[in-house]
Formats: structure tokens, sequence, C-alpha cells
């Protein structure tokens, strides 16, 4: 049964525990950061920092308010990062629908960056492209993930995506709140509540269908040109193919290179 | 072309080698395969040791996941009823505290003896033996020519010491657990000096004071989980950003359909969940809560919950402690006189004071008064102004007449800030107090009476046989002479003292005992009360102190109008010690520093706010240096150091001197056995020296600890503690210890309902959850305490005081709240606005500090002191501080953990949009903060936002700007600290001082 997160944007107080929880788990440096206005830090995503609360100010005088929203991989229910990624480093887990990057596959191309739709996998220098997993790792030992657990007021929950629709549909009801991850990029793992208009907190505006490759990528490139149904093991087979090809090759320029010494010797010795 | 020529072994080599690349794929791991990575596992595996946070007082369960000596994952405690695995920020951080390479490892000396700011320590590691020796050294020599003795007029002498004048003082810890707290204050006092405080005097020593003085405790009434209960939410403090789990609890009584008013000078993350926010001017909140109350008795009175009013306070009575029938009309109850004194403060007048308008004011009393049960949340809003005690008595008086006290959901609730401030509080590790909110000996007189009182029974108080006995046999006999005031003293100190003769070693009485009146008082209690943080950094500034020791505590970014500190620790000749976990400010101006250790590293019991104390399991050792082998820890240095000051001969009790003077064997007898003043031995316990011992010390049950063929009268040192230790055989798996104790389950139908958690770990007095509550089955503090009652009067148990006794005194001037013993409304001492100065004047003693620098609104001059001119200068701006979520105090916890410091890198200053325009600011633009105490000023960034507005008070736009105080010059991020210009003015019935609010001027710099 998919899995889904429930962000409140009502209940939470923005103390950002689900930023450092996720640090903490994931063991991501820290970043350099300096004053924000309204105190949003990181100011964005980055290969290690995979969730941040978007602190937003809204209105002035009397109608001033303090709104919260998450910012974070939305586990998209046909992720386009899957289809667009060359060395299929991207996978969505069928059991829970974490959508995870592999690092040691991530061959650095930054295609998932430009192909996501909501701007989230980010890359970094010697750890490639990463975001976050879900907390997959957690989930497969029976836990949540560390930001669920570590919120203080509940305004992230956990559990199946159909429970979790209809609560945050209830409770947006209740509050006049914004519904956000329900049906962008055709539906997503992660449904907001919200106080205020997405976009007027941060969030992308993202269209309610689902993403395809050639849509999101208008310029042909060389990795464009793989075919997308190659499976894994035929990628293997090519890549063994090619090594093997080298090998042989080093081998023959090693033959020829002794060959061309003794040849020399022999030349010497006459 | 080339010949290719490939030998047999060249072919070999080939084949095999193309075989192993085409096998290549196969021999690689499948995605689909993917294993959990190392940490899951890691986890998974780990032990799993509980402890609660270090950080706030909320007492949230943390646990440490620990593999081999590692700890490798610190996250909330799923099992804990508070947090129920959910951490805020801070705490959700804590590993990156436990694991950090900038934490201080060994003991080291200074070798630049020069000491400022700008000076560099030169910091040498040396040994714990040669730090121990030093410590001994110096404190000796500070010790030489501090009386032990004094003679009086008539000739006898007298062996005790004054504890204001001891030359060694002592300040700390919050941080630290009880056991350790505790044993400071033990050491202290047998090391004779009262010259002992910590955090918090500067935090809650108002609400201690003034909660004492009407309800009897002076602590949190009710608890965080019972939030769940309310209906309605006055909420003084910004509980989502420094009691983030409180909010919890808050939420789900939102969810119950509670409301939540918000009252603040600033937008803050709580105002952000607010049904009604509301801004105030700071240093308004008496004036609020006065206005409060005279909306519910002129405007609401059907609102009154009579029954409670007539049953549990002292409202039917006149101020001679005479009950009247008529005591709603007559105009001598203390009801009637209540509601005159808060006759001026309309909402129109509460508009003038305090910038709400009236009818948000009145939104606020409709809703907070119609609703029931109420809340009221408060922390240093309202503790830290020189008018605080008032204001947090006008809190209690509201709740009083609505009835929301003693009942869940209800409560007068003053949020402790550091995670054991409660419980460092209840040790007594204050300078006007000696354990269990009990002080010591005032003079000789009260030594004599006590005297009188052990021989009375000499059995049991180690008194002596056929010795002169106490006067009065109860109070009833005390009152008729007019002494039940002396009675009713006595009885709460003396058997406290009697409890410390036999745990600490310790004599205090006449010598033999016969005849009191006439005999040399040999008392080896500190006699009086010693300095107040604000007095005593003066004492040091002065030379009075002379050997100063600070463990877990930065009084150099945390004491108001720092700059006076700095140049107190720079006095040549001072000698420091600092014990803390970084090379914090303080630190910088040291002699010594100790490694510290995290809370997980040892072990011991916490109290949070709501009076749980909890016991902390160890997860590993610290990674400190070791002393002859020995694993350190704060526990063990506190020992050790005094264990080393007797080793070396440093003091000597006033007894011991008596004996070697006179030749004497001062001993007392008690059930038959010989009991000596031997503090060596009860050194840390006569139970044994780990924490366990030392809590079973302080928290004794009742009635069960037997000495010879007697039954001590109290067997517990602390009386607050009593019971938490039970040697019942039904507590030998956690022997004895309650704290220990992690059940969920519900003791009762009530517990289940209202979350009282009974089970769980300890609560004081006598696991009370909810102080004052009738409905709870615990044997003793269900009522509200002896403090209501009249001098002259005991009226019983269990009338609350909204007239207050001890707080009541003629002789002060008009404006003064004690003159009538209700609360008023006063001005903070740097008022904004010159008529509200005037019409409402400052409480200010100016025998308890001089020389205090303030700007006087009302001439435009700067004074030094009441009457001495020392310049002129414009403030046109009232500036407070503030607290984040992120960041902790003094930033020593937090700014020195990179995800901390990235959440919240940079010092700032919030100005509101129309001040900033006035000054040409904006957001990043550096502005130079002064107020009359620093006219050189400190440097901070501008944040322009609209949580800050301009608020109109008595008829005049005041601009109000706000700092966070948690940066100083020590740490992986620093900035300018707020306190370097806030002011040391202090409330005079509890030494607070006044961080809350001040005057500065501010412009615009490079």
């Amino acid at each position: 049964m998919v899995k889904a997160i429930l962000y409140d944007g009502s209940r939470c107080i923005g103390c950002r525990a689900c930023q450092v929880a996720c640090k903490r788990w994931n063991e991501l440096d820290a970043e350099k950061t300096s004053l924000s206005q309204t105190w949003t830090n990181p100011p964005d995503l980055s290969a290690n920092t995979w969730n941040i609360i978007k602190i937003s100010h809204l209105g002035k005088d009397s109608s001033f308010k303090m709104c919260f929203t998450t910012y974070r991989c939305m586990h998209c229910l046909e992720p386009v990062c899957v289809k667009v990624c060359p060395p299929r480093a991207i996978v969505k887990d069928p059991e829970t629908g974490a959508v995870v990057i592999h690092s040691e596959r991530c061959v650095g191309c930054l295609l998932c960056v430009e192909a996501c739709p909501f701007k989230i996998p980010k890359f970094g220098r010697g750890v490639g492209t990463r975001k976050c997993t879900l907390c997959f790792d957690r989930l497969k030992i029976g836990l949540k993930p560390a930001c669920v657990q570590s919120c203080p007021t509940e305004a992230l929950k956990f559990g199946d995506r159909e429970a979790i629709v209809e609560e945050a549909k209830r409770r947006a009801a209740e509050v006049k709140g914004y519904l956000y991850g329900v049906e962008e990029a055709g539906g997503t793992g992660v449904i907001m509540i919200l106080t205020a208009p997405p976009e007027e907190l941060g969030l992308p505006v993202v269209a309610k269908k689902v993403y395809e490759v050639p849509e999101v990528i208008p310029i042909k490139t060389a990795a464009a040109m793989i075919q997308p149904s190659l499976s894994p093991e035929s990628l293997r087979m090519i890549a063994a193919g090619g090594l093997a090809i080298i090998g042989l090759g080093i081998v023959a320029a090693v033959a020829v290179r002794r060959r061309g010494k003794a040849k020399e010797v022999k030349e010497e010795e006459t | 072309m080339p010949e290719v020529v490939l030998s047999r072994r060249g072919f070999l080599k080939t084949c095999s080698l193309t075989t192993l690349m085409l096998a290549f794929p196969a021999i690689t791991p499948s995605i689909e395969a993917q294993p959990i990575i190392e940490k899951a596992k890691l986890y998974r595996w780990g032990r799993k040791i509980p402890s609660t946070c270090i950080y706030c007082a909320g007492g949230c369960g943390v646990l440490s996941t620990v593999v081999d000596d590692a700890i490798i994952e610190i996250e909330g405690d799923p099992d804990h009823p508070i947090n129920e695995g959910a951490l805020c920020s801070k705490a959700a951080a804590y590993i990156q505290l436990v694991n950090n390479d900038r934490r201080l490892l060994t003991p080291m000396k200074r070798t630049n003896p020069r000491k400022g700011v700008d000076e560099d320590p030169g910091w040498v590691p040396i040994t714990w033996e040669e730090a121990f020796k030093i410590i001994a050294e110096k404190v000796k020599s500070a010790l030489e020519n501090f009386p032990y003795k004094h003679t009086d007029k008539d000739g006898v002498t007298h062996y005790y010491r004054v504890g204001k004048d001891s030359p060694v003082g002592w300040l700390g810890s919050a941080y630290f657990n009880n056991e350790e707290c505790y044993l400071i204050k033990k050491g202290c006092s047998i090391l004779g000096t009262l010259n002992v405080e910590h955090q918090a005097r500067k935090c809650h020593a108002s609400t201690v004071v003034a909660l004492a003085n009407t309800f009897g405790f002076g602590a949190m009434t009710n608890h965080i989980v019972d939030a769940k209960n309310s209906k309605v939410f006055l909420i003084m403090s910004n509980v989502a950003e420094s009691h983030v789990l409180e909010f919890r609890w808050v939420n789900r009584a939102r969810e119950r359909g509670a409301k939540i008013i918000v009252l603040d000078p600033r937008y803050h993350r709580s105002a952000s969940k607010a049904d009604i926010y509301v801004r105030y001017r700071s240093g308004a909140e008496a004036a609020i809560f006065l206005g409060l109350i005279r909306y519910l008795l002129y405007e609401k009175l059907e609102r009154v919950d009579w029954r409670f009013v007539e049953d549990r306070t002292n409202m039917p009575y006149d101020l001679d402690g005479n009950r009247l029938d008529d005591w709603r009309t007559n105009p001598n109850s203390i009801f009637s006189k209540l509601k005159e004194m808060v006759a001026k403060y309309t909402p129109e007048e509460v508009e003038r004071i305090s910038g709400i308008a009236k009818d948000q004011f009145i939104e606020v009393a409709e809703t907070f008064t119609s609703l029931k049960p109420g809340n009221i949340y408060y922390a240093m809003g309202t503790t830290q102004h020189t008018n605080a005690v008032q204001a947090i008595r006008a809190q209690a008086i509201l709740q009083l007449l609505l009835g929301n006290m003693g009942v869940p959901g209800g409560g007068v609730n003053a949020l402790r800030g550091i995670s054991n401030v409660q419980g460092s509080t209840d040790m007594n590790v204050l300078s006007h107090v000696i354990m269990g909110y009990r002080v010591p000996p005032r003079n000789i007189d009260d030594v004599r009476r006590y005297q009188k009182w052990k021989n009375t029974k000499p059995n049991e108080r180690g008194g002596v046989d056929g010795g002169k006995t106490y006067p009065w046999k109860d109070i009833s006999e005390a009152e008729a002479q007019g002494k039940a005031d002396t009675f009713r003293w006595d009885d709460r100190m003396f058997p406290t003292w009697n409890a410390l003769e036999y745990h600490w070693g310790i004599y205090v009485g006449t010598w033999p005992g016969i005849d009191p009146d006439n005999e040399p008082v040999i008392c080896d209690l500190p006699l009086g009360t010693g300095n107040a943080i604000v007095q005593l950094f003066r004492a040091v500034r002065d030379g009075k102190i002379k050997a100063l020791f600070i463990f877990g505590e930065n009084p150099v970014v945390s004491m108001p109008n720092a700059n006076l500190v700095k140049e107190a620790l720079s006095r040549e000749g001072l000698f420091t010690v600092v014990c803390d976990l970084f090379e914090t400010e303080t630190a910088h101006f040291a002699d010594i520093v100790l490694p510290g250790t995290c809370r997980v590293e040892r072990e011991g019991s916490v109290t949070n706010t709501g009076r749980w104390i909890q016991w902390q399991w160890k997860a590993r050792d610290p990674p400190i240096m070791k002393y002859k082998g020995e694993v350190m820890d704060e526990f063990k240095i506190i020992v050790e150091l005094f264990r080393v000051l007797r080793r070396e001969g440093v003091f000597k009790l006033p007894s011991e001197f008596y004996e070697s003077e006179s030749d004497v064997d001062v001993k007392r007898v008690i059930g038959g056995v010989e009991v000596q003043n031997n503090p060596d031995e009860c050194w840390p316990s006569r139970f044994g020296s780990n924490p366990e011992s030392v809590f079973r010390e302080i928290a004794y049950k009742h009635g069960a600890l037997k000495v010879g063929n007697a039954i001590l009268p109290q067997a517990a040192a602390n009386v607050i503690y009593r019971d938490g230790y039970d040697p019942d055989p039904k507590y030998q798996y956690i022997n004895g210890v309650l704290p220990k104790r992690r059940d969920r389950t519900p003791e009762d139908v009530d517990d289940a309902k209202y979350g009282y958690f009974k089970n769980w770990a300890y609560s004081w007095m006598t696991n009370q959850r909810i102080l004052y509550n009738l409905n709870e089955k615990t044997p003793y503090n269900k009522f509200f305490t002896w403090w209501a009652h009249n001098p002259k009067k005991w009226l019983g148990f269990d009338k609350a005081a909204v007239w207050s006794a001890p707080l009541y005194d003629t002789t002060k001037p008009a404006h003064d709240p004690r003159r009538y013993g209700f609360p008023l409304h006063n001005e903070p001492l740097e008022s904004p606005d010159p008529d509200l100065a005037r019409d409402y004047p400052t409480i200010w003693d100016h025998s308890i500090i001089n020389d205090i620098v303030w700007f006087d609104i009302t001439t435009g001059k700067i004074m030094k002191g009441s009457k001495e001119v020392i310049g002129e200068g414009k403030f046109p701006y009232v500036l407070t501080t503030f607290r984040l979520t992120e960041h902790m105090q003094t930033g020593v916890l937090t700014r020195n953990l990179p995800w901390l410091a990235e959440l919240q890198p940079e010092m700032f200053i919030e100005i509101s949009v129309e001040l900033a325009n006035e000054l040409g600011v904006k957001t990043g633009d550096f502005v130079l903060v002064k107020t009359a105490r620093n006219t050189s000023g400190i440097r901070v960034k501008a944040l322009v936002t609209e949580r800050i507005k301009p608020i109109k008070v008595n008829g005049r736009i005041i601009h109000e700007v706000a700092m966070p105080w948690h940066w100083g010059f020590k740490g992986l991020v620093t900035g300018s600290s707020a306190n370097d210009v806030t002011i040391d003015a202090v409330d005079v019935s509890a030494n607070i001082p006044e961080y809350k609010v001040c005057l500065c001027s501010i412009e615009k710099v490079r």
C-alpha cells in the first residue's frame, strides 16, 4: 500500500525539528548560512539539505500573519525523475512508494534536477545528486520517517496514502486551508494543508497531470537518445562488452610494445 | 603492420581478463536487492538508554542508541508521556552536542595573567591533580581572615560565619542534576558561604516569591501534559518557541475547541497559532492583569467562582484575620479592598498604559473569563521586571477569582527555562535559602530558640535532656502571646535544620544546650542571606569575593549590563574556576577551566517545570581526561573538590574551631546514637558515594529513617522532595528511587482522564501532579498552605492569600503595592512615557543597589542611583529581548552545533517598518544600539519586519525594538551580546533584574 506524508501547516510552528532530524538520521553536513528575513534557513534545498520549512510573512499591520510550509521531495506517484535517469539510479519502491536515488549509480548528469517540476533533487560535488529518501531505510525496520517522529505538534503524519488524503481534505475544510500534493504532477506522496495559497508560500506551481519526459526535456541530449526501454541487464551487458573490448585493446597494445622492444634489442645486438 | 605475437601465457592472461570483465555485471549487486544501509542496522541492534533533554525544562524523554561506546543516535523517547517520541529542533540536534570536537577534554590553566575580551588566556592543559592543588591553594588564601567567631556585647563568644561576608562565591547550575546541585549547596554551606547563586535568580525568582506568598508553593501549579484539559489559554510567553513540546498539548486542547489568546510586544511563532493575538508595550503586564480583574469584578461578577473564593481564599476575612459573614459587601473584607484597588484599571486606562486598544482588551477579557478551565502561561515577559512579583500576583488573583486553581486545565503556569532549573531551585542553590525553601538562621536568637526546640524532644532531635525547652506547645498558645508568626516560622525552619544537622554532619545550637539563652551559639550553617546575583558581581568587582566558582553558567552573556561582569571578572587578584563543555565567553576570563560532561554521560535526577523528577541513565563514559584512572563527571568533580578542600585544611567548621579552642567534644545523641559533627563522613552522603545515595538523602521517606531507637522527625534533607525515596520492598527493583519509574499505567479514573501519569517518575510534593487539586489522593499538599494568614492570627490551611501578609508593609510609600498588600501597576525604571512614570512610579529600593545607571524620561538625564546625575541623552525606543526556538540561553549549547548554527546564524535586532523608514535602515544594514549604561553601544544587523509595530501609549506613538540575546564572542557563530546594554535594576522582593524593558537609541552605521 503506497504511503504518504501529511504536512499540516495549521499545526506547524516552524521549529525546524524536521530539518534537524533529517540531517541527523542521514548524517548530512550543515551549511554556512546568513541572516534570513523570515528565518527560513538554509534558503533552498541542496545535496546536504533534504527538507526545509519555508516561513512566509504575509500581509501587514493587523492582517499580518506568519505561515509555514514544508518543501521536500514529493515522492510522486509517477515520478518523472525515475523516467529520465540514464543509469536508472532512481527507483520507486512499489511497497512504500518511496522514490530513492541510489547514489552509487548516480553519474551526476543533472537530468533529474532539470526534469523535476518541484525543483527538488540537488547535485553535490563528491556525493552526486541527492534528496529525501522518505527514510526508506527506517521504513524497512518498522520506523516512521525521522521528520515525522520528531515533529512536536504532529504537523507531520505518515500512513497509507488513501487515509492521508481523506484526513487532509477533512482538515483543510476545517481550517479553511489549501491543499497541495493531492493532484499535482498526477498525485504525490506528500499531502500538504496550507494556511495560504501555495504560490504565496514559495511552493512551485505544478500542473495537475502526470509529467512525461519529452514534455519536460525539449533538447535532445545524448542521454535522451537512450531508449527508455533498456533494462538494467542489457545496460550491464553493454558496459561489460565495452570493458572487454577495452581490455583486449590494452592487451594488444602491450603485446605490440613488447614486440617493438624485442625488435629494438635484436637490432642493437646485430 | 606490426606482427601481433601472442604467447601461450599472454593468451591465457587475455582470456581470463576478458572473462572477468564479462562476468563483472553478474557479481555486482542489482539495485532491487539493496541491503539496509549501515545506520539503520546499527540503530536496530544498539542499546537504548533513556534520559531527559538538556535544553528547556519541558522534561522530554530522549533515547540514546549506543553501539560499543559510541552514541550513534539521540531521538525522542516514544514511551515518554510528554513528548511521545517527538523533539524540537534543539533536542533533535542533541547528538551534535555530545559528539562535538569543540568540547573541552582536559582541565586548563591560564598563563596570561591579564584578563579581558581581547586578551588571549594562553591556555595550557593540566591534570586534575594539578587543578585541584591550585584551587585548594587559592581558596585557602581567599579564606584567610574570614571570621568564624564573634563576641557579643556581653562578652560571650559565639562560633558562626556570616554568609554574606564569605570571600568565596559560587555560580551554577540549572543544567546540573539534583544530586550535584544538592552537593554544591551542601559543600558551600559547610564552607560557610551564602554567596551562592545560579540562573534561577535571573528567570523565575519573582515567580517563587509571588506564588509562594499567594498559594504556598512557588512553582508551576499544573504540568505539561495537563494543557490538553484547558478550554482557554492566556499566553504571556512564547510557548511555541521556548517550550515547544508544551505546544503539542496546547494543540491537543485546541483540537477539542480550546481558544488561544497570545499577548506579546512581538508577533512570534506562538502568535501565528493564536485565535486572538494582541500586541502590548513591554512593562505593562501588571496593568493588563489588574484590568482583567477589574473587568471580572465590575462587569462580569457572575463569572466569579463564589464557592471557591469563599472556601479556599482569604477574601472573606478582614486584615486582622476575622471572618466576615457579609464579606461580599462589607468594605473591610479583603474582597472589597481588592475591588477598590483595581477600580482605576478601566479598559481606557489599560489602553493608555499598555497600548492595547479598548475593544481588543475587552475581547481578551470576555474570552478568558467566559471559558473554563482557563490556563495562564507566563515566563520572562512577566518575571523579569522591577514589579514582577506584583504582576505575577495579579495573574494568580485572577485565577483564584475564576476558580481556575487546583483543577485540571487551569493553573498559573510558570514555564521554567533550563532543564533542571526547577531542581536547582528546589535544591536552593541561592543566596537567601538553605534547603527545601527554608532559610538559615537569621541571627543568634533563632539558634537559641532552635536549641530549646531540640531540647523538647532530645531523643529524636538531639537536644539535651533537662535543658530549657521550647515555650509553646502549639499555634494557639503562640497566638495567645501574639507570637503566631514566630511559631509558624520556627515550625517551618527547625525540622529542616535538624535534618541537615544529621545529614551534613554539622552542629547547630548552643553548647552544651542546657541554658540556650545564655550559652555560646555554635552554628555550622552560615547565618543570614548572601549576595543575590546582581549584588554578587558588584561584590566581585569591589574585591569582596576573592575566589569564584562558575560551573555550568555563562554570566558574561547572561547578566544584564554585562560590561560590569566583564569588569568584575577582570579584576586583578580574583581567582576564577569555570567548568563547562566548551570555552565559553565566561571561561575566557577564568584562571582554571575544567571540562564538563553531557547529561547522557552520567546519572542523576532532574526536575522539569511541571515538578516531575525524572532519572537520567548513563549512555556512555564522557570523553574527558580521567582522574586517578577514574571517569570524571560533574558529580565526581564536586565530590572531589570539597574532599580536597577538607583534606588540605582549607576550611573548618565553627564547631570544629570551638572544639579545638575550648577542648570539648561537640556531639548530640539521637535515639541513643552519638551523632558527631563529622562532615567528612557525611560527604557526599552517609548512604554512599554515588548519585542514588545522594538522592536517598535528599528525598528519604517521612517516618522511615531510624537512627538508633528513634525515628527522625524529618528524614529528607529537602522536605519538598520527601518520599521520593521509599525503602519499601516493592520499590527494590529501582533501589527505592521513585523518579526511576517508567510506568504509564494510570492510577485511577481521574489519572486516565486528565493525564496525571502518577506512576511515571515522581512529582513533588508527595507525587501531587496538580497542586491544590483536592481530588488527587496524596497525603499532603493538596491545600493552599500556611502563607495564607495574618501575622497575628493563623487562619489554617487551604486559604490562598489574595491579600498577602508577608508582602504588606505600611511604611512603604503610596505608590508601592507593599503598602497595601495588593498588587498595583508600576512603571519600569526606564519608562518611555513621562506622564506614566509620574502616575505609576517605579518600585525601587535604593538600599538594595545604589549605583544603577539609568535614563530618567521625566528629566532627560542619565542617572546613577537615585540622585546622581551623570549625563544627558536621548533614548527614545523601548528595547526588549527574546528567545528563539533554535538557540538556548547564552548559546553555549547551540551556537557550537552546526545544525543549529545553520538555522539561526546571526545576531539581529527587530525593527518595525515604520521605524526603519525613519532611520533610513533596511534589513541587513548594521545599526548601533546604545543605552544609558552603554553609550558606546553594540553593533547589530537590522531585521526590518512586520512582526514589530509602533504602539500608541498615553496617546503617543512609541517604538519598541527587540533583540534575541543568544549571541556572544565565542562559538561557531558569534555576534554581539544583547545583555551588554540591558538594565540591572531589580525587583525589590525577588532581586530579579529588569531585562525585559529599557530605553535605547538606534543609529545606522557602516
